[in-house]
C-alpha cells in the first residue's frame, strides 16, 4: 500500500499519535491530512515535508513525510 | 570595539597570548578568534534566551555586544533567567546584563539599550554581523526579522517553551518568521511555562549556529532545529 508518513511534534502529540501512516489517495495537501485527524491549523506554526519546509498547500504523494509542529515563542 | 581591540597585529599577539581564550583555540583557532572579536552582535531580549545567549558571547570573546530589553526583573524571571537574582529585582535588564557583561569580560565591548525594540534607533544595527532573536512575543520577533532583512543580516532565532525549543538560521529575505508567528495562536510557552533547563539549551545551540555563521563554518541553507527534551529528540530541518 502506498503511504504518507504524518509526524506530530511536541504538544501536537497530545491525545494524538506521535507517528503514524496514512493511505496516499486518502489526501492531496497537507491541509488534508489536517482535516483527516481533526487538526486546528491554529495549531500548526510550522509544516515540514521530507524536512524541507511547506505549507497547508502543499502536494503530497506516497512516500512524503509530514512534520508538524506547534508554535513555540517563549523567550 | 573596546581600545584593546583596535592595535592591529598587536592585537593579534595578544589574542594567542590571553589565557581566556586559551580553551576557544582549538576550534576556533588565532584566525577564528580574532574574528570573533572583531565582531558586532545585536542580541535582542535579554530574558531566558538572551540572558544566556550574552553570556555565551561574552566569554566566547564576540568583540561587540549590542543588547536590547526595555524590561525590568521581576520574580518570575528568577527560575530561569541567568542574569536575575534576587538583589536585581526591579532592576532594568540591559543594566544587569551590562553589569555581567563587564564582569566577565572587561575585553569586550557591550551597548546597553534598555527600549523597546521598536523604538530602537536602526543605525545600532549599521554594521553587525549578526543578530539574536531571543524575544517572546510574535510582533517584535516578524519586527525584527524586517529590521535584519533591510540591513541584510542573518538572524539566528530561538523560542522556547515547556520541554521543548526551536533555533532557526534565517538569511536575509527569508520569511520564515512570519510564517511561524503571523497567526494569533499562543505558544505552546503559554501553557507549560518555561523550566530552567531548556533556556540554556536552546542558546547554546543559537551561538554555535551563529559562531558558524561569523566564521562562515560549515553553513548551509536556512536551518530548522526542533528539539524534544521529554522524548530526547533533536530534529534538524530546512527551509
Amino acid at each position: 500500500m502506498e503511504e504518507i508518513e504524518v509526524r506530530l511534534f511536541a504538544t501536537l502529540q497530545e491525545g494524538r499519535f506521535k507517528k503514524t501512516k496514512i493511505r496516499a489517495d486518502e489526501v492531496r495537501t497537507v491541509g488534508d491530512i489536517l482535516d483527516h485527524f481533526k487538526i486546528d491549523p491554529e495549531e500548526v506554526a510550522i509544516v515540514f515535508v521530507n524536512r524541507k519546509h511547506a505549507s497547508l498547500d502543499t502536494e503530497i504523494r506516497a512516500g512524503d513525510t509530514v512534520s508538524l509542529f506547534p508554535k513555540v515563542g517563549g523567550g | 570595539m573596546s581600545s584593546r581591540h583596535n592595535k592591529g597585529g598587536q592585537g593579534s599577539n595578544k589574542v594567542s597570548a590571553l589565557p581566556r581564550y586559551s580553551q576557544n583555540l582549538g576550534i576556533l583557532g588565532i584566525d577564528g578568534q580574532r574574528k570573533l572579536l572583531s565582531c558586532k552582535i545585536i542580541v535582542a531580549g535579554l530574558g531566558g534566551l538572551g540572558g544566556h545567549v550574552l553570556d555565551i558571547s561574552a566569554r566566547l570573546g564576540i568583540g561587540t555586544i549590542a543588547g536590547i530589553d526595555h524590561d525590568v526583573f521581576d520574580e518570575t524571571n528568577l527560575n530561569r533567567q541567568l542574569l536575575s537574582d534576587e538583589p536585581s529585582v526591579g532592576q532594568p535588564k540591559a543594566l544587569v546584563a551590562a553589569a555581567h557583561a563587564r564582569a566577565i569580560n572587561s575585553h569586550i565591548n557591550f551597548i546597553p539599550i534598555k527600549e523597546k525594540l521598536e523604538n530602537v534607533n536602526e543605525k545600532l544595527f549599521k554594521g553587525a554581523h549578526l543578530v539574536f532573536d531571543c524575544l517572546d512575543n510574535p510582533s517584535s520577533r516578524i519586527l525584527l526579522q524586517n529590521i535584519a532583512t533591510r540591513n541584510n543580516l542573518p538572524l539566528v532565532h530561538g523560542a522556547i517553551g515547556g520541554w521543548y525549543g526551536q533555533v532557526a538560521v534565517v538569511w536575509p529575505g527569508n520569511n520564515v518568521i512570519n510564517t511561524i508567528y503571523g497567526s494569533m495562536s499562543k505558544g505552546v510557552e503559554n501553557k507549560l511555562g518555561n523550566p530552567s533547563f531548556t533556556p540554556p539549551v536552546a542558546a547554546g545551540i543559537m551561538v554555535s549556529e551563529g559562531v558558524k555563521v561569523l566564521l562562515g563554518k560549515n553553513v548551509g541553507a536556512n536551518l530548522f532545529i526542533f528539539f524534544d527534551l521529554l522524548e530526547d529528540e533533536f530534529n534538524l530541518l530546512k527551509f
